[in-house]
């Protein structure tokens, strides 16, 4: 049997597999609640797999790879930064919304943001996440499309169309309960992964100092964290990709609505936390053994593929090619739905007074997450080159938005309504600012001036902002700051 | 209206880490004698991810 025969048919399992999990835990679906958040009925390995899964995604097994080759270590700091995400968010975030969110029952992040800062901010944070979830969805089918075509010869489109189907079906049938169950399987088949692939690699290049010394002399500016890339571009982003996770992956961190119990809270963190560092340690080090085991590749996307293709036995290159695509899954079934629960919750429900109890309601929701999948589709039939870019400018603008009104608001009684809505627009307008300026001077999504990414900027006008117009606007009414800041 | 406890550890052990680790990304120059890399490299590279994981342990025993 072909190696190519048989990816298929352990790629085909698995998507069996996920759409089997999709129609079995569909059944559990009784209500808006339970198809959106699934609250109280989730534990703690399978929010924090959940959550992690979802952060992580095609930019991480193989965006993450490609671009270690080829920037080096310096990217190091970015990689342990991502790690570290689920650390930053828990502890800053997570228990706050978990409190809140029981008292609201809230659904989603908007909820969160129009109870503090009142309906005009609920609803513009609402259409900031969509209009970004669109380039992750893109990013993704992109990241599979190219994998499918390497590997298994099957051409980009139809690749795309079938990987982006397996994932609308599975989300529409099972709501959160289908995606974290998923994500959960998901996460231990990426595990599995980097637990097959590091050996081998570190194998095939002789042990770890050999490939620190192989990738030195083929990749010299990238064989420490100071060589190569502008010390500013460095410094941010390691507090890019970790810190600036708690506004800039809405999806991810919806699942903090999902429990009101503090002590399943906690375990998700560990598992969290841990399933992130493994991935995290795997791909920095199939990254720098790459370059030694496959000297040349077409795109650095597709590093990790040929890799599979040229080491591993097809049966497990196969389980590794499904980690992968679990990788890219996770992402986008929980941005599907999460931007499905927008448009039903905040839009549907709150603005136009739908009943949320009605089917009708759900199939809004239903319908909503095909629109996103067919216009990420659109974009990714004619993508730009490096998945890695694509992805961040919406992680980017939603960061520099969302991080510090959503902390300020939540842990600081003295913002205000004016305060939270001036912090989030200006964030939003320094971001893409910053993009434009570093596009007219360099040509490029990914070069900022003096190497700053555009979500530090971005966020730090945002908290400014945040904080000089809340100390110059009334204080908020008592109702809602009872609502925020009262703690047993 | 009661404001909610900053878990000032934590906040601390974060505030080290970017810190830390940002001054060790300005640290140029030493020798690759460390698994073939240089110690900062080494430290920010492999050993971060100890700290990150005990941090997140530390927390949910203490809520600190």
């Amino acid at each position: 049997m072909s190696s190519v025969v048989t990816y298929i048919i352990v790629i085909a399992v698995y998507f069996v597999a996920m759409l089997a999990i999709g129609v079995l835990v569909g059944r559990r679906v009784k209500s808006e609640s339970d198809y959106f958040i699934a609250r109280d009925q989730l534990n703690a390995p399978v929010i924090g797999f959940s959550f992690s899964a979802t952060q992580m995604s095609g930019s991480t097994y193989l965006g993450t790879v490609g671009t270690l080759r080829t920037v080096g270590y310096p990217f190091v700091p970015g990689a342990l930064s991502s790690a570290a995400a689920p650390w930053f968010c828990y502890i800053l975030l997570g228990d706050r919304m978990r409190k809140i969110g029981a008292r609201l029952s809230s659904v989603t992040l908007g909820d969160v943001f129009e109870a503090r800062y009142g309906k005009t901010a609920g609803l513009y944070a609402t259409i900031v996440m969509l209009i970004c979830s669109i380039p992750t969805i893109a990013g993704q089918l992109k990241a599979a499309g190219g994998a499918f075509e390497v590997l298994l010869g099957i051409p980009y489109i139809s690749a795309i169309l079938l990987f982006g189907g397996i994932v609308l079906v599975y989300t529409i049938l099972g709501g959160m309960f289908a995606v974290a169950w998923t994500d959960l399987i998901q996460g231990v088949i990426m595990m599995l992964g980097v637990f097959i692939m590091v050996p081998v690699a570190l194998n095939a290049c002789g042990g770890f100092t050999a490939m620190n010394e192989s990738f030195t002399a083929l990749n010299p500016a990238g064989a420490s964290l100071t060589s190569g890339q502008p010390l500013m571009w460095v410094i941010s982003g390691f507090i890019v990709w970790g810190f600036f996770q708690i506004g800039g992956q809405p999806a991810a961190t919806t699942r903090f609505l999902t429990t009101s119990d503090d002590k399943t809270m906690k375990n998700a963190l560990v598992y969290s936390i841990i399933f992130e560092s493994i991935i995290f340690l795997g791909v920095s080090i199939l990254g720098f053994a790459s370059i030694t085991m496959i000297p040349e590749v077409a795109s650095t996307d597709m590093t990790l593929p040929m890799m599979i293709g040229e080491y591993l036995p097809p049966i497990i290159g196969g389980v590794i090619l499904a980690a992968a695509l679990g990788a890219m899954m996770s992402t986008v079934d929980s941005v599907l739905l999460m931007t499905s629960s927008l448009v039903v919750n905040d839009i549907a429900v709150k603005r136009f007074g739908k009943d949320p109890t009605a089917k009708s309601t759900l199939n809004i929701g239903r319908i909503t997450i095909a629109v996103i999948a067919v216009l990420g589709f659109l974009i990714a039939m004619d993508p730009p080159d490096a998945i890695l870019w694509i992805l961040t400018t919406g992680f980017s603008v939603m960061a520099a938005t969302f991080t510090f009104p959503l902390l300020l608001g939540l842990w600081w009684p003295g913002a205000t309504k004016a305060g939270g809505m001036a912090g989030m627009i200006s964030g939003t307008v320094m971001s893409i600012v910053w993009y434009v300026l570093g596009y007219v001077l360099y040509g490029s999504l990914s070069q900022w001036i003096g190497g700053i990414w555009p979500a530090v900027i971005g966020a730090i006008v945002s908290l400014i902002v945040c904080i000089v117009v809340s100390k110059a606007t009334p204080k908020d009414d008592e109702k809602t700051l009872e609502l925020f800041f009262n703690e047993d | 209206m009661k404001a909610p406890k900053l878990p000032k550890v934590s906040l601390i052990l974060m505030i080290a880490f970017t810190v830390v680790g940002s001054i060790l990304m300005m640290i140029k120059g030493l020798p690759q004698n460390v698994f073939g890399l240089d110690l900062p490299t080494f430290i920010v590279g492999y050993l971060g991810y100890i700290f990150i994981i005990a941090a997140s342990i530390y927390y949910a025993k203490t809520n600190k």
